[in-house]
Order: C-alpha cells, then structure tokens, then sequence
C-alpha cells in the first residue's frame, strides 16, 4: 500500500527546486513514478511530498544543439525508441531502449528518473558514460551545474545530486565520423545481470581509440580502461582472437557487485564485451 | 498400469512417431549445441466423478447450460455449450451457460485437474440427453413438431458422471502429452534458446480444435518458464528472497519458442463426452524431460531444474 503522501506540481523549474530545498528529506522528485512509487509500496522510501516534475516547462526537449543530443529529464524511454532523430544519429541508444525493461516501464519512465535513481543495472548510465554525456541539473540557488555522466553515480542508489537539484537534461555528443557505439546486455530476471556499452573509433583500418564501459555486474556502471587498451589497433574485420584479450581484461578488471555469482558475472562481462565490439566494427565504414 | 486403476488409453507409439517426424529425427547432423529430446507425459487427472449439470429448456426456446465448473479463460463454457447444442441438434447461438448459482446450478467439485471438458462436460452431455427424451415425450403427447422448442418449454433434463466411477485411485482417466523438443545452447553464457516444440495431443477426441491447440500452447510457456528459469529462492532465514514480480520472472512473450506444433490425436479413447480425454496439462511432463533431454543431447549433463543460464554454463564448466 501506498503511504500518505501530498503531491505539489510546482509550475517552474525554480518553483520545483524551492519545494525540494524547502522539505529536503521529506521530498522527492516525481517524474513517470516507475521506481518511485514501488519503492513506496515496498516500504523502502516514505517521501511526504512528493514534487511532480510533469508540469514544468522545458524538462522535454529532444534535438540537437551544439553538436549534441539534448535530451530533457521528462523525455520517456518510449519517446528514445521511436525517435528518428537518435534511430540516426545514436543507433546503439534506440537499440538499447528497444530491449529497455518492457512497454509499460519504456512509456512512463524517464530518462531523469532512470539517472536519478543510480541503480547499478542502468543500462542508460553505462550507455552515456560511454559516449561521453554530460548531465545538467538545476538547484534552487538558481544556478545550474553540468556533471559527467561517468561522475553522477557515486555508490548503488546514491548519486552526486544534491538535495534540491533536478536533472534538467543530457547531452550525448555526436559521434564524429569514424566512430561507433554499440550496446549489449545479459537478462537473468528482469532487470540486466550485465551491461556493456563500446565505443571504438577507427582510422586506416584499424581501431585508434576505444571506451569499454561495464555496468549491472558492478555495482556502479564504470569505465573498464585495460579492455579499452586492449581493442585499440585490431584491425576493421576482427575475428575471435583479435577480440579475446579486451574479453579477458574487462572480466579481470571488472568490480564484481559483493555477493554476485562472481566468476559468471565476470565470464558475461567479458562475453558481453567482445560481442559488443564485434557489433561497433560492424558498423565502422570499411 | 496401477491396479484398481482405470488403465492408460493412448497410441504412444504413434504419438512418439508423429512428433519424431516433426521435429525431423534421424535427418540432417545438427550443428553444435543443438540437441534435440522426447518425452512422454502422462498425469493423472479428473480426480473425481462428482460433477452434476443441469440443461434447460426455458420460456421463450433458448436452452440454459447450468454447470457448476467455472470459465477462466479455458474456454469451458463454449465446450460446454458445444456438447448440449450437438446432443440437442439445436444451433449453438440457442444456449446460454449463464454463471453459476449456489441457488439453482448444480453441485461441481472444481475446476482443475482436467475435469470441465471431460468429467463436467459428461455431466452436460447426459443432462442434454435427458432434456432430449423430454422434449421428443412432450412432442409425442401434445402434438407438437419437436422442433417447436418455444411450445415444448420449459422442460430440463438433470445428469451426471457418476458412471465414471473412481475414487480408488488417483485418476479418474489419464492424461496423455508427448513432446519433443529442439535447442539450441550458447555455450557461452549458458542461454538455453527453445526452437521448436512439438506437442501431441492425445485427447481422445478433439470437441474444439483451437481450444486444445491454445492448452498446448499455453503449457508449453509454462514448462519453459519451469524448466528453464522459475525457483523460489530462500534466505538462510528461510524466507522468500524472490517473491514479487520483479524478481520471480515468468515467461513472456519474449520466452515463446520459434515454432509450436500441437498435434491432435483423436483415437475416441476417453471417457468423456464424444470419446473425449483432458488436454493441456500433460504437457507438463512430457515437455519438460524432453528439453531436459534436449538440452543433455546438446551436450550439457542436467543434474536439477531450472537450467537457468547461469547453472548451464557451470555445468559446461564442470566438465
Ligand atoms: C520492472 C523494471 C524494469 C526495468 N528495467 C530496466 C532496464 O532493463 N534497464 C534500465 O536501464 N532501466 C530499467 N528500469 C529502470 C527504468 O528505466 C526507470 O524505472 C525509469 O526510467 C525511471 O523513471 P521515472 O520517471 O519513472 O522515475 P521516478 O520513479 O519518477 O523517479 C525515480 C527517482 O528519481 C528521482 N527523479 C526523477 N526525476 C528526476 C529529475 N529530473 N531530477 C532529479 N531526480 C529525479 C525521483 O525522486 C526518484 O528518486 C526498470 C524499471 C523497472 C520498474
């Protein structure tokens, strides 16, 4: 059952983040309530306000700006999925929110809410980390600040925000020509038991730079460099062996969550990681 | 096969022939990590013979099924409105199967274990049966076309299928379901994919195609789900470490295997109405060791279920 509550919908950004700064402990951001709310009936948060994000204005942009997609914390994970835009310009993200948790959770959850939580199976953080996004929150001093995304979750369930912040938006630089992303995941129950996300750039036909970043498995999605290492010079048409060392390096280096089935975790992460590059250079142009 | 027991009708070895041929047995080498299993299932069903129907003919010449087992998305009210329009000769959009009444249905022991079709259906078929004698005696003494139901009303006929007998042992009838399956293993990661299912329904007598079809179908992402990831999990407090929706997954579309075939066998072996046997949940047994075996033909030795992903690949490990 659902505790008592009383749900104010501040009408502006700055409206929102007094009510935050005003109630502190006793309030939570409220955006599509996928996580939220079970969590209440779950007896495992009990916020007295809770402070809808859903009328204020400007949290649901989705374009280009500054040669980066800019997305608004209100954007749904369903709204990612059919985006034209992202299905051109960051085919691994519409891939990604295509397997996403399932319909329900993909209409009404959204990206800030996804972020917000710093869960350890978010398969966006680890996308974003990967491709260099940054995220923009808004406090009540008025004032707004820009964090990396590899920044933002700081433990399981605990991230760099602070109480009366709001994350306003992301942006996911354009990958320049050259350079591919791509995602993979493993599911056990319902959310992911492992998530990777790759992104190589390549130049004369071979790989130059690389960005291995693994999460679910860990217990904050993390860059994992030695993989990274591991893949820069193999050339465009890899085969099982080029891949192998990234494989081995990632499951090496790999943080294992405490308690985790530790040497499977490790064996999908590193499974994880050669099929994710695979499917990057497979989208490399020759 | 047990003594005091009604004995199991089936052609098994006609089933097991039908299903080795869908799932092209002894054909071309698989690839590795593919494996291919049979099975036959049996489980004891009906439980008991006490169910009792009602049918009647009211004002107006509609005819109401009153049957005390329940619909619950089995289709048993359409079966049971099938079996008294066939006895009655009469169109089925002339029956109704009104819901059950304490007041006026009556007595049914459940609905479960594979009786509504077979055991409640029988009792449907004898009340009709009843009505029928009813309606041709009221046709002879006044004069009326037996056809005139409207005239002849009201008039009900009351059954039974007590003639089954039973309660000596645990089935009233057996039901039969022989499967097979193909797989295919990701060594991996431990996924085991279900490509194919093949399911022979020994029904006895099919009364609705689809229905026994959408049983097997049903039972199948239900075996899947048992055979390939569903457990309670429990602390060392012994409590239940996995008992929401969120961490105890059931299959769902995503989990449905590449191709499903039911195949009906319709020998009119059962004891229920027309020859008819139960469906459905045989496939429980039948299925479930042969993705066993499946999976151990692809190379993977199955010591416990689930084979969740995890534990196949420890198994491929440990040897
Ligand atoms: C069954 C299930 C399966 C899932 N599977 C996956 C999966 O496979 N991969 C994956 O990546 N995710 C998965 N998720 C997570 C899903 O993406 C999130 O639940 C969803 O995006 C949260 O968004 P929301 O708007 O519903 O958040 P809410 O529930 O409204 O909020 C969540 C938290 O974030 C805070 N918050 C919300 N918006 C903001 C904001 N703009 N600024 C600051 N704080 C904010 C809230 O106070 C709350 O603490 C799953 C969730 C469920 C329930």
């Amino acid at each position: 059952m659902l505790p008592d509550f009383t749900i104010l919908r501040p009408a502006t950004l700055a409206g929102a983040c007094a009510l935050l700064a005003e109630h502190g402990t006793a309030a939570a951001a409220y955006a599509g309530g996928t996580e939220l709310l079970p969590a209440m009936k779950l007896g495992d948060a009990a916020p007295r306000f809770l402070v809808d994000l859903k009328g204020v204005p400007g949290l649901d942009p989705l374009g280009v700006h500054d040669a980066a997609v800019r997305v608004g914390a209100l954007v749904t994970h369903r709204r990612l999925e059919l985006s034209p835009l992202v299905a051109r310009t960051l085919p691994a993200l519409a891939w990604l929110e295509r397997r996403l948790a399932n319909p329900r959770i993909r209409t009404t959850g959204t990206v800030g809410g996804n972020l917000a939580s710093g869960r350890p199976h978010s398969d966006l953080a680890t996308f974003l980390i990967a491709a260099g996004a940054t995220v923009t929150c808004a406090s009540s001093t008025g004032t707004t600040r820009t964090v990396a995304a590899a920044d933002l979750t700081l433990a399981p369930f605990h991230t760099a925000l602070a109480e009366d912040e709001i994350i306003t938006a992301v942006g996911i630089p354009l990958p320049p020509a050259g350079t591919a992303l791509a995602h993979q995941r493993f599911v056990l129950v319902e959310r992911p038991a492992a998530n990777v996300t790759v992104r190589l750039t390549a130049a004369g036909g071979t790989v130059t730079d690389a960005t291995v970043v693994a999460g679910a498995a860990s217990p904050v999605p993390a860059a994992l460099p030695e993989a990274a290492a591991a893949l820069i010079g193999i050339p465009l048409d890899a085969g099982p062996a080029d891949l192998h060392p990234a494989g081995e390096a990632a499951a090496q280096t790999l943080t294992v969550t405490p308690g985790a089935d530790e040497a499977y975790q490790r064996q999908l992460v590193a499974v994880l990681v050669r099929r994710a590059a695979r499917a990057a250079l497979a989208d490399l142009p020759a | 096969m047990i003594p005091g027991c009604r004995p199991l009708d089936a052609d098994l070895a006609g089933d097991l022939d039908a299903v080795a041929t869908r799932l092209g047995w002894g054909g071309a080498d698989k690839p590795a990590w593919h494996g291919r299993g049979l099975s036959v299932g049996v489980s004891p069903a009906g439980v008991s013979a006490r169910s009792s129907a009602r049918v009647e003919l009211r004002p107006g010449g509609r005819v109401a099924v009153l049957v005390g087992s329940q619909e619950i998305g089995q289709g048993a009210r359409t079966v049971h409105a099938q079996v008294a329009a066939e006895v009655l000769g009469v169109p089925l959009e002339l029956i109704d199967v009104p819901a059950t009444d304490t007041a006026s249905t009556p007595y049914d022991r459940s609905t479960g274990a594979s009786r509504s079709t077979t055991v409640a259906g029988l009792a449907v078929q004898r009340a009709a049966e009843r009505l029928r004698e009813q309606i041709v005696a009221a046709a002879a003494r006044r004069g009326v076309p037996e056809s005139d139901l409207a005239a002849l009303a009201p008039l009900a006929g009351d059954g039974s299928a007590q003639e089954l007998g039973g309660g000596s042992g645990p089935a009233l009838f057996w039901e039969v379901c022989v499967a097979g399956a193909e797989v295919a293993v990701d060594p991996e990661t431990g996924r085991v994919d279900v490509r194919e299912v093949v399911t022979v329904a020994d029904v006895g007598r099919a009364l609705n195609p689809s229905l026994v079809e959408r049983q097997d179908e049903g039972c199948t992402l239900q075996v899947v789900g048992n055979a390939l990831f569903e457990e309670m999990l429990f602390g060392p407090d012994g409590v239940l470490r996995n008992g929401s929706l969120v961490d105890y997954r059931i299959p769902t579309v995503g989990d449905v295997p590449g191709r499903m075939t039911c195949v009906i066998v319709e020998n009119g072996d059962g004891p229920g109405p027309f020859g008819a046997k139960g469906c459905g949940e045989g496939v429980f047994g039948g299925l479930t060791a042969a993705l066993v075996t499946a999976v151990t033909d692809a190379g993977v030795r199955v010591p416990e279920l689930p084979m969740s992903p995890d534990r196949v690949w420890r198994w491929i490990h440990a040897s």
